[in-house]
């Protein structure tokens, strides 16, 4: 545990170490100048207890104010330095956060267990920090004002040390014991909590508004929720009376103890060893003192842990990735680590790939072989499930775990890295993203590489077909698409969306062109259009166009057939037709709708 | 002047309606917590004279004016005072604990019930579901600090009358000039402030969001494969870094104000305060006030000057928080559909010129539709995308009361609303058992296993479910930990959830088979035309082949019925249909 909080510790403080020491002189700055208060008011004491004109009680009385005066003011100069500290370092935890996400395999997001917990780490980056801030702030500061205090107050009487020695241990188990517990009820109670929290969902959100109406299913989920609400809350509840008796509990020794302390002060006070002035001055360090240390044994047994939580997951999901990295790679989208393709595309070759899901039984893709040549259009048909998405997502190298080999123009993917092969592909996914980015954006990260090239961008516009979507927009091809952060973004539907897709994939002129069920949302008539041109505009490079509708296959040179991983059937729209197989059978029951009676 | 009187008045009204919820909530806590705080005041008499008096003791006993046992009695007394205020102090956490229980659980009970009866329409305002969003995130806290807040602002009164108790044994004009230096402070420069800061902070607020988008870009378990692909991180970060460092240039800018406002107040708050200790110290010269008061009056002042800041405090965020009330009353306010068991016999319905236009729209979705469909029929609704075919369903379920145009007396869709079963293209995936996925058709009726294995089978289920180890009990999704099924899995327990309400005499399908494969869609069609005998069906979708056996097609375009009739009737037509139907044909020849 040490040497995590070690780390992360190290990375804070040398994010910003002039704000870092800054923070540290005015703390001590800060309790000397609580210290002068507290002498200060010693010396009014004395001077009016002893004094006979006006004059002399004024000069503590101004020291008063002044150490009053900038006392008060460290407190805001040191939250200054705080966040500038905490700023650089969020920065960095940040974007080593972003870059871990780039370079992970894509295949971990579909692991549950993975995938919970780096939710939760992209949920509480910004909490790496504040270990830092707890210990060389908060925890600092309050160790000083102990320092202090009890050397002021051990001076008198070395007796004391005895009692707020066991007084804190009574306050470090107590607290504990709280701490503990308080985790295991929260980690008790979280899945009824979101359970509550579902069902909540169900009944107010926009995606089950129509079913909740027309199924009448309000009451049920009422009872659900309400299920659900009741056993978090009482287990929480219940617990949270409990823990309140506890954690008052040192309050209240700590009242009688101030009392039998006070009356120590005062028989010293009646024996004469101490003046009146000097009583006030032990009576104030006193209460600092018990603040101090209730804050530390706050800070060490359940604010440090807290936040220990936090780094320790951090670490777990993220804790490979190279902060060095981070600051090397630069900030524009043309990064000069990319390249474009080194060669032009000549062969496509995979053997033997097998590919399963983590957590899923059977096998997605069973033994393929699959080979594809320049200037091919392949089609990849089966029915949903039958392993196509996953096959192409292994040939574009997205996804990494695969068993068998797969060979660009003869080299190995296992010899090349993500970022040189990548670039020889447009790939439209079947579950795209829409970016609230320009439509601009959105198309010209296709081909990233290309980014500022405007020719590329009205090529793949116009490829695209998307022209007549760019007049309809208030700012043309500069308007943001979605509501995400800005009210005026546009808002586009899923078949205008699909266009978009098409034309994101164009963009660069890759390669290899490969198209996960482009026409899903998309009416037949449109779709003809969309597909008519498609050899022209591949202009002599290769496709693989990927779908569970048949009617396009007639365009290709090579038709696939998946089912179950494999492929079943391979040739041509004739070939197939004549064996009689999988092909056939599809393509028969699909014509007999269109047969006349 | 006036505007923040209007907004004083209007915070006041958003207090009572917290407070008045609270009470709802749990009468006897609300009613002990407003005692206790009431009864803490005695916590600060008592703190405040015991300082006074152990400093006087400690100058007696120097002087050998007053015996130790005489202190040790008296500070035995106080420590059992300042016990019971601390236990008090307990019990008050204990009562606001209950009270908070309670205003969450009735909070959102009335809450979700609210949202679930409101029309639907008021999901696709993009304006009120904002409302909605904010409401469901926000309000229950905003409640709650109204309420403590309220609490505690009633605690000063009896903690100003102490105040006054001890500012009442110094000099009048003293404190008369320091309550006058108080006032200028609170309300002229502290107010102004936080009004300033409240303005900055908006600003800084679309730096966050921007900046928050950016990062979010690097993927959650779809978004990640673009983010990665395409190669993504050095755009992504680089206009990440820039919003965070905008956001945070903002943050800096409005510390520097804040700064410079806070220490010129700080030393016009401050002066009057030394001056009144100096004076204090001169009066105990004089023999007025015995040296304790001096170190009292020091935590006097000190409270006092707390105690203003956080009325300021508090006051400035109820401000906030009234704002979130008043939400809060908006979307209470919102119309609720008519809950009727629309149990109308259903005969025909007929839309009289009906139209629609949804929220914010510039063109209307749906345009003076005239149309009868006639118990028992089967109609196909075929058209491009965006035509108003889904508009049209919406009208027909009675999901929105806000067209134009109408419906014969008696049969309006709410009438007949409770007759209908559906599937929608976006169907509802519950991370519930399977039994429950398809019982949630018809939550009227408690389904037997025979009954759910039966409807499992006609759609074709049934061999698969049987095969897993919990059956009809198998949880799908996160939430209890169960499987995930295929989208053409979901699609037929969607069509069983639609078959499971036995009594709907009407039945809606949309896009019904978009995620099945041929030869199932065609067993779907075929399973729907031989279950639905003279149930009355209207189905949406591309293929066109399936509309060849409807009793009747419309033909949607631009949101009304370009052409009507059998699927003969259109062909000779050569209209819209034609083509449409051609152009699939085709693709089989």
């Amino acid at each position: 545990m040490i040497k995590k909080i070690y780390k992360y510790v190290k990375i804070t403080i040398r994010s910003a170490p002039f704000f870092f020491l800054g923070n540290l002189l005015f703390i001590c700055i800060h309790r000397l100048l609580q210290l002068g208060m507290d002498l200060s008011l010693k010396f009014a004491t004395d001077s009016i207890l002893s004094a006979g004109t006006l004059k002399e009680i004024v000069f503590p009385f101004v020291l008063f104010f002044i150490t009053m005066m900038f006392g008060g003011n460290t407190g805001n100069m040191n939250k200054l330095f705080i966040t500038m500290y905490t700023k650089n370092a969020n920065k960095i935890f940040n974007k080593l956060f972003m870059l871990f996400a780039y370079k992970a395999k894509q295949d971990r997001y579909y692991d549950s267990k993975f995938y919970n917990e780096y939710e939760f780490v992209k949920k509480h980056i910004n909490n790496t920090s504040n270990v830092t801030v707890i210990i060389f702030n908060n925890l600092l500061s309050a160790v000083v004002s102990v320092v202090i205090t009890v050397s002021a107050i051990t001076i008198f009487n070395p007796i004391i040390l005895l009692f707020i020695l066991i007084l804190s241990v009574l306050m470090i188990v107590i607290n504990y014991y709280i701490v503990q517990k308080k985790m295991q009820i929260e980690k008790e109670y979280i899945i009824e909590e979101r359970k509550a929290d579902y069902y909540s969902t169900l009944l107010s959100d926009k995606r089950h508004a129509k079913e909740l109406r027309i199924f009448a299913l309000n009451n049920t989920f009422l009872k659900k929720w309400e299920n659900s609400f009741i056993k978090f809350t009482k287990g929480k509840y219940d617990f949270q009376q409990k823990s309140t008796l506890l954690a008052d509990l040192p309050g209240l020794v700590e009242q009688i103890f101030s009392s039998v302390l006070i009356l120590i002060f005062l028989y010293e006070t009646m024996q004469g060893n101490i003046e009146v002035g000097t009583f006030v001055l032990l009576y104030r360090m006193m209460w600092r003192l018990t603040y101090g240390i209730s804050d530390i044994i706050q800070i060490l047994s359940s604010n440090i842990l807290q936040e220990y939580k936090y780094i320790e997951k951090y670490d777990e999901v993220v804790g490979d990735t190279d902060v060095c990295e981070v600051q090397k790679r630069k900030n524009s989208p043309q990064e000069k680590n990319v390249v474009c393709p080194t060669e032009d595309f000549e062969v496509l070759e995979a053997k033997g790939i097998c590919y399963s899901y983590p957590l899923q039984e059977g096998r997605a893709v069973d033994n393929v072989d699959f080979k594809i040549h320049k200037g091919e259009l392949v089609a990849i048909l089966g029915y949903n499930g039958s392993g196509k998405s996953t096959l192409t997502k292994i040939l574009c190298g997205l996804l990494e775990d695969y068993e068998g080999d797969i060979f660009l123009n003869g080299r190995n993917y296992k010899t090349l890295s993500n970022e040189e092969i990548y670039p020889y592909f447009g790939f439209g996914f079947q579950d795209f993203t829409r970016y609230s980015f320009s439509l601009r954006d959105n198309i010209a990260i296709g081909c990233i590489e290309k980014y500022n090239d405007t020719q590329e961008i009205q090529n793949a516009v116009e490829k695209g077909n998307i022209q007549e979507i760019i007049n309809k927009l208030p700012d043309g091809i500069n308007t943001i698409l979605g509501k995400e952060y800005s009210k005026e973004g546009q808002d586009l539907s899923i078949g205008q969306w699909q266009h978009i897709i098409l034309a994101r994939s164009y963009m660069g002129k890759p390669p290899l062109l490969i198209l996960d069920e482009p026409t899903a949302s998309i009416d037949p008539l449109e779709e003809m259009r969309m597909l008519k041109d498609f050899r022209n505009i591949l202009e002599g490079n290769t496709a693989i166009l990927v779908s569970h509708r048949i009617g396009f296959a007639r365009i290709c040179d090579r038709i696939c057939i998946m089912d179950h991983g494999k492929i079943v059937e391979e040739g041509t729209h004739d070939s197939l037709l004549q064996k009689q197989g999988y092909y056939y059978h599809l393509y028969c029951s699909q014509k007999e709708l269109y047969e006349e009676l | 002047m006036g505007k923040s009187k209007r907004s004083i008045r209007s915070t006041i009204y958003a207090m009572k309606l917290a407070n008045q919820m609270a009470w709802r909530a749990n009468k006897a806590a609300f009613v002990l917590y407003f005692v206790v705080t009431v009864a803490m005041a005695g916590e600060t008499y008592i703190s405040l004279s015991f300082t006074e008096y152990i400093v006087n003791a400690a100058n007696d006993l120097a002087s050998q004016s007053v015996s130790f046992r005489q202190v040790m009695t008296t500070i035995l007394f106080y420590t059992v005072a300042i016990v019971f205020f601390a236990l008090l102090a307990y019990s008050q956490n204990l009562i606001m604990n209950r009270l908070l229980l309670d205003l969450s659980y009735i909070f959102n009970k009335e809450l979700n019930e609210k949202l679930s009866n409101i029309e639907w329409e008021y999901y696709e305002n993009h304006d009120t579901f904002l409302k909605i969003h904010e409401v469901r995130g926000n309000t229950l806290s905003k409640i709650e600090s109204l309420v403590k807040d309220t609490m505690q602002y009633l605690f000063c009164i009896p903690t100003i009358i102490v105040y006054v108790y001890y500012l009442a044994q110094i000099q009048i004009f003293a404190v008369f000039l320091y309550i006058i230096l108080v006032i200028m402070f609170n309300l002229m420069i502290a107010g102004k402030m936080f009004a300033q800061l409240g303005k900055l902070w908006k600003r800084v607020q679309s730096f966050t969001q921007k900046q928050n988008y950016y990062f979010s870009i690097c993927g959650d378990e779809i978004t990640h494969q673009e983010y990665k692909f395409l190669r993504l991180f050095p755009y992504a970060s680089g206009l990440w870094e820039k919003f965070y460092n905008e956001e945070y240039r903002m943050k800096l800018k409005i510390f520097k104000k804040h700064e410079i406002t806070l220490q010129t107040a700080r030393l016009i708050f401050n002066l009057p305060y030394i001056f009144m200790m100096v004076f204090i110290g001169y009066e105990i010269m004089l023999g007025r006030h015995e040296i304790g008061f001096l170190i009292m009056a020091n935590n006097l002042l000190n409270r006092i000057i707390d105690t203003c800041l956080s009325l300021q405090q508090r006051m400035i965020n109820d401000r906030v928080s009234s704002d979130f009330i008043y939400t809060w009353q908006d979307v209470l306010a919102f119309q609720e559909s008519r809950r009727d068991s629309g149990n109308a016999l259903f005969e025909q319905i007929t839309f009289h010129d009906v139209g629609y236009l949804y929220p914010q729209a510039e063109m209307y979705a749906l345009r003076q539709l005239n149309l009868t469909i006639k118990r028992g029929e089967k109609l196909a609704i075929v058209g491009v995308n965006g035509s108003g075919k889904t508009t049209f369903t919406n009208i027909l379920m009675g999901l929105t009361s806000r067209y134009e145009g109408g419906f014969d007396r008696g049969c309006t869709p709410v009438d007949i609303r409770d007759r209908i079963s559906c599937i929608i293209q976006d169907f509802a995936q519950y991370q519930m058992s399977i039994k429950e996925n398809i019982s949630c058709g018809d939550p009227t009726r408690t389904f037997t296993d025979e009954q759910i294995w039966h409807l499992l089978d006609l759609v074709g289920l049934k061999q698969e479910i049987l095969n897993l180890p919990d059956g009809l009990d198998t949880q799908l999704g996160q939430l209890e930990e169960g499987i995930e099924l295929s989208k053409g899995q979901w699609q037929r327990v969607a069509i069983a959830r639609l078959l499971a309400k036995e009594r709907a005499e009407i039945w809606v399908l949309d896009e019904p088979t978009a995620y099945l494969d041929p030869i199932s869609e065609i067993e779907i069609y075929n399973l729907i035309y031989k279950l639905s005998e003279n149930k009355t069906v209207l189905f949406i979708s591309h293929r066109l082949g399936f509309a060849k056996r409807a009793d009747r097609i419309l033909v949607f375009e631009n949101g009304s019925i370009r052409e009507s009739g059998t699927h003969q009737e259109l062909i000779s037509q050569e209209g819209v249909y034609f083509e449409l139907y051609k152009t699939q044909e085709k693709w089989y020849s």
